[in-house]
């Protein structure tokens, strides 16, 4: 098969800069947020449009909860945790975690400031507003919380490890 | 041996079920089926063999259960993550060390059981 010196000169320099093009991307993040106070990225919805991340506050402050688009960057919503201070020292507040369906935060405290967590309480991932009594006389380790397998004869559950306490 | 496992609805805090250590023997871990109202408690420590207990939900009645094979001295059933059909993929760690110093490498093998259900 011949091909005229033209046409494999031009799909030699066409080579050549998808080449170039594909060298000199620049690799960066899609976005990137800076100057945000301490905190933890949770997890996308189940459509992958948002991404959640939750928030260590100040002294004297509340925990917060970050919804971004996760295309953009946006920042769309910051639900403050209600009901939960940080002390003076912030050691009080010890996790904060968002349910797989993005609708609940499980809060874990320490009454005593210091130590094992020795409270959780459930709050609403869209108000912040607390909707359950304390949970206690739970391990302190982290619950298990909506396990993948979705439990039929319930709702949305989580699974603690028991505690003496 | 573990103080038990608590199932709390997300909902609203409230214990739905409560397991507690029988006979030396504590709950370790727990699998829910994907589509029936069943869940599968391993029961572990002791002398005794570990099982699986089958149990209905939302009630914690016992429907079945099972005894998984005996394993060797620094091996431990450790629980599952998949059950299809009627076969359930169980684990279970190696904690032998071949230096004989304690808790070892921690391999982790994987043995395939039928769920007998």
């Amino acid at each position: 098969m011949y091909f005229p010196p033209k046409r494999l000169f031009l799909a030699l320099l066409l080579g050549l800069l998808a080449a170039g093009v594909v060298w000199l991307w620049p690799v960066r993040p899609l976005w990137m947020v800076v100057d945000t106070p301490h905190g933890r990225v949770n997890r996308f919805s189940s459509d992958g449009r948002w991404l959640y991340s939750t928030h260590m506050p100040q002294p004297g402050e509340s925990p917060y909860l970050c919804t971004w688009d996760s295309a953009t960057g946006e920042l769309i919503h910051r639900t403050k945790v209600e009901g939960v201070i940080a002390t003076p020292l912030g050691w009080n507040i010890a996790s904060i975690r968002l349910s797989l369906d993005c609708n609940s935060l499980i809060v874990g405290t320490r009454s005593t400031g210091e130590g094992d967590i020795d409270t959780w309480h459930l709050h609403d991932a869209q108000t912040g507003l607390r909707r359950s009594d304390a949970i206690k006389e739970v391990a302190p380790s982290q619950p298990r919380i909506g396990l993948e397998e979705r439990p039929v004869g319930f709702g949305p559950i989580m699974v603690f490890e028991a505690s003496r306490k | 041996m573990n103080e038990g496992l608590d199932i709390y609805s997300l909902e609203t805090g409230k214990r739905l079920i409560e397991l507690r250590p029988i006979e030396k023997q504590s709950p370790y871990s727990i699998l829910f089926h994907p589509q029936r109202d069943v869940a599968l408690v391993l029961w572990s420590g002791g002398s005794n063999p570990s099982y699986y207990q089958l149990v209905e939900l939302p009630t914690g009645k016992e429907l079945k259960r099972f005894t998984l094979p005996t394993l060797p001295k620094d091996n431990r059933w450790q629980g599952s993550h998949c059950w299809e059909g009627d076969h359930l993929w169980v684990e279970y760690m190696d904690f032998s060390d071949e230096t004989g110093k304690g808790i070892g490498k921690g391999t982790l093998l994987r043995r395939c059981r039928p769920a007998l259900i």
